[in-house]
């Protein structure tokens, strides 16, 4: 596979395409919300004490109007795990190439990780008190899901510790590697581990009526998009501010390399000054030793005025 | 209001303020990050100028 650096082409069709995922993804999300508030049937709760009807039709469960926020906090959670998988994927070509501009995108697609995870965060948060009437459960999905968070912020402590740009990208890239193997299990967790309360949304049984289901696909690839937009325009900041700080790099490097000739130069000089001064002395010292003191004296002087030159 | 009717809804109305806040919550988590990427650009394209003044007064004291 090409370095990033080869792939102008195609970065240029994905540049001229941000904008167009930017707003198809927002739609579909506005979609989405509008939807799941005016279309989307509320779902079942706990049983009533009698059976009524309600518009022709018999109703012998609560509303909950609760499971909405399932409708934008799902696409929010899916996409930061498929971001989550890009920048483990970056990682693995930072390793494979050295190439830095694949560190940037591993590091780029992280941030939106952690964008992603603390608004499914709050939003999942919400909903566990309303439903379950605590702030927090150590629930399998929820702690997995935790700990993804942990590992991502653990990637951004890890990148500030170090200042060997190239330490850095190799040990963040090992990092986010190993933090994504998090990522799938709790993805799964709710399968595998059949004790968990949490919903559990992607079954093959599900059966979600056309009316949530549209709604709910809406938001996933509206979701999507924008974290595809999103990085992009992440991508495009940090790839430019990275390229700033080498050129500051290179221009202070520049001026220190420029003030160490200027003071080599001097140095040089000073020397030859020095020697030659030296010369005229030893050649003056054997024809008059008391006239020693007073010739050293000017020399000394002679020293510190080209010290001072 | 009829009392099945209201033990039906009986969740709907308090659940109403921790929906509207999740999803202003997701919104708002992503607009701060917009906003921070925004700040960023800028601080980048400052930088840039910096740079290019920088190399416009080298330019100038190395013509003289």
């Amino acid at each position: 596979m090409n370095s990033p650096s080869t792939h102008t082409g195609a970065r240029g069709t994905l540049e001229r395409l941000l904008p167009v995922a930017l707003i198809v993804g927002a739609v579909l999300v506005a979609v989405d919300v509008v939807w799941t508030f005016t279309l989307a049937p509320l779902v079942q709760g706990a049983q009533l004490s009698e059976p009524t009807v309600i518009g022709g039709m018999q109703v012998t469960t609560k509303l909950l109007l609760s499971q909405k926020i399932f409708y934008l906090h799902v696409p929010v959670a899916v996409a930061s795990f498929a971001v989550m998988a890009f920048a483990a994927f970056f990682a693995v070509r930072f390793l494979m190439t050295k190439d830095r501009a694949y560190d940037v995108r591993s590091k780029t697609a992280m941030e939106v990780v952690l964008v992603f995870i603390v608004a499914t965060m709050i939003s999942g948060d919400l909903w566990t008190y309303f439903e379950w009437g605590v702030w927090w459960v150590w629930e399998p999905r929820l702690t997995t899901y935790f700990i993804l968070m942990l590992l991502v912020i653990g990637y951004f402590i890890l990148r500030n510790a170090i200042d060997d740009p190239e330490r850095r990208a190799r040990f963040c890239a090992v990092f986010g590697i190993v933090a994504f193997i998090d990522a799938p299990i709790s993805f799964m967790i709710t399968r595998l581990v059949p004790s968990s309360i949490h919903p559990v949304v992607f079954r093959t049984d599900s059966g979600l009526p056309p009316m949530m289901l549209i709604p709910f696909l809406l938001g996933l690839f509206g979701m999507l998009l924008v974290a595809f937009a999103l990085y992009r325009i992440a991508h495009r900041i940090n790839a430019d501010a990275l390229e700033v700080e080498e050129l500051k790099r290179a221009l202070e490097e520049q001026d220190a390399q420029a003030s160490r000739a200027a003071a080599d130069e001097a140095l040089g000089r000073l020397r030859a000054t020095g020697a030659h001064m030296m010369a005229g002395d030893a050649d003056a010292a054997p024809a008059d030793d008391d006239s020693a003191t007073p010739r050293h004296d000017a020399t000394a002087t002679d020293v510190s005025q080209a010290k001072e030159d | 209001m009829d009392p099945i009717l209201a033990e039906v809804y009986s969740t709907v109305l308090p659940a109403a303020p921790y929906v509207i806040g999740a999803y202003v919550g997701i919104w708002l988590v992503l607009m701060v990050y917009v906003l921070v990427l925004s700040r960023r650009a800028k601080h980048t394209s400052d930088d840039i100028e910096t740079l290019r003044e920088a190399l416009k007064r080298r330019e100038e004291k190395d013509a003289r």
